[in-house]
């Protein structure tokens, strides 16, 4: 029995120290996530998302759309402060607690009188640095913690950095789902597999160069004429949605292997290519307002 | 193993008028574009899509 108080101990003091304040690294939030996220709830709803959509005026479908990704960013910088906060306490937590409890257990086998209960001790001990050191490694990432912690940080300025330079524009040239878009990838920029993958993607200094690459770069002289109005308003009728089954019947006009870019090109191209365009439309019973 | 390489295409429309600008840009995201940017030049814009291929 005797020899059972240090395993207890050890076992008290391990959860002690893992449940020491200093090793959250970081003074409490003044507010809870809770409490945090529910400043910014109205704007997560379908409500504010309807109120864009029906908006017509520039200014009115801005503000809306402003108000929607800052709420956005601000609930997502809310939920990666809390993930990275407990992560790496949760990492100290776990290293520290479990030497200790190994040290106690080590400690109790060299005092215990019988040989039985040593031979457990030692075996308990192993145990805890074998466990100790496999969950370090593969949920915590050992000692390249810090680093992935700062990858998630550089990602998320970067996209960031895009999101507002999208902002200051105006929501014809950022409308809400190119904003929602990149918000989806400033959450990814926060997660663990994002950051290991930025990492990856930075230790291949060849392929990084190659992707950063233009291939190519084609000039086309806009022309906006009549036809491109009506082929316009053909493909996105109440001016903002495209018509799935107009835009299916463009591209098999324009050409059998045509892109949603060469559509592009012809509306806003020669006008030589409107009129076959129109033509071919019209021809198959479509009506061009 | 390497990731393969992607390449950029870009696609520079030159001459829009204010009117085309907000249909060209919104076709433009909706083709797919990755980054779409818009310089005014005298009374016209010149509007650069890029793309990757």
């Amino acid at each position: 029995m005797r020899s059972i108080h240090p395993f207890l101990m050890s076992a008290i003091c391990a959860l002690a120290v893992g449940g020491c304040q200093s090793l959250n690294g970081a003074p409490t939030p003044i507010e809870s996530r809770k409490e945090a996220l529910a400043h910014v709830s109205a704007q997560m709803l379908p409500a504010a998302i309807q109120t864009y959509d029906d908006a017509t005026a520039e200014t009115a479908r801005r503000k809306a759309r402003d108000r929607i990704i800052r709420a956005r960013i601000y609930a997502i910088d809310v939920n990666y402060n809390d993930f990275s906060r407990s992560l790496s306490t949760e990492q100290k937590s776990f290293v520290v607690g479990s030497d200790v409890l190994a040290a106690g257990l080590t400690g109790a086998a060299t005092l215990a009188k019988s040989a039985r209960t040593k031979t457990h001790l030692t075996t308990y001990a192993g145990f805890v640095l074998g466990i100790r050191g496999t969950v370090d490694k593969e949920l915590y990432f050992s000692k390249t913690l810090p680093a992935i912690i700062a990858q998630m940080n550089a990602s998320r300025q970067t996209v960031l950095a895009k999101i507002t330079e999208g902002l200051a524009r105006p929501d014809s040239d950022y409308p809400l789902a190119a904003g929602l878009a990149d918000l989806e990838a400033y959450y990814v920029a926060g997660t663990l597999n994002g950051a290991l993958a930025a990492i990856s993607k930075e230790a291949g200094v060849q392929t990084q160069t190659a992707e950063d690459r233009i291939a190519s770069v084609t000039t086309i002289a806009a022309q906006y004429d009549d036809l491109s109005r009506k082929l316009s308003r053909y493909w996105q009728p109440d001016g903002v949605a495209f018509d799935a089954g107009h835009e299916a019947r463009m591209l098999a006009c324009v050409g059998p292997r045509a892109s949603v870019v060469d559509l592009v090109d012809v509306i806003h191209g020669t006008a030589a290519q409107r009129t076959s365009l129109v033509a071919c439309l019209t021809a198959g019973g479509a009506t061009l307002n | 193993m390497p990731e393969p390489a992607h390449h950029l295409e870009q696609r520079v429309y030159t001459g829009v008028t204010e009117e085309e600008r907000p249909v060209l840009v919104a076709q433009l995201w909706h083709a797919g574009a990755i980054k779409v940017e818009t310089v005014k030049t005298s009374d016209t814009y010149t509007v650069t899509a890029t793309f990757r291929v």
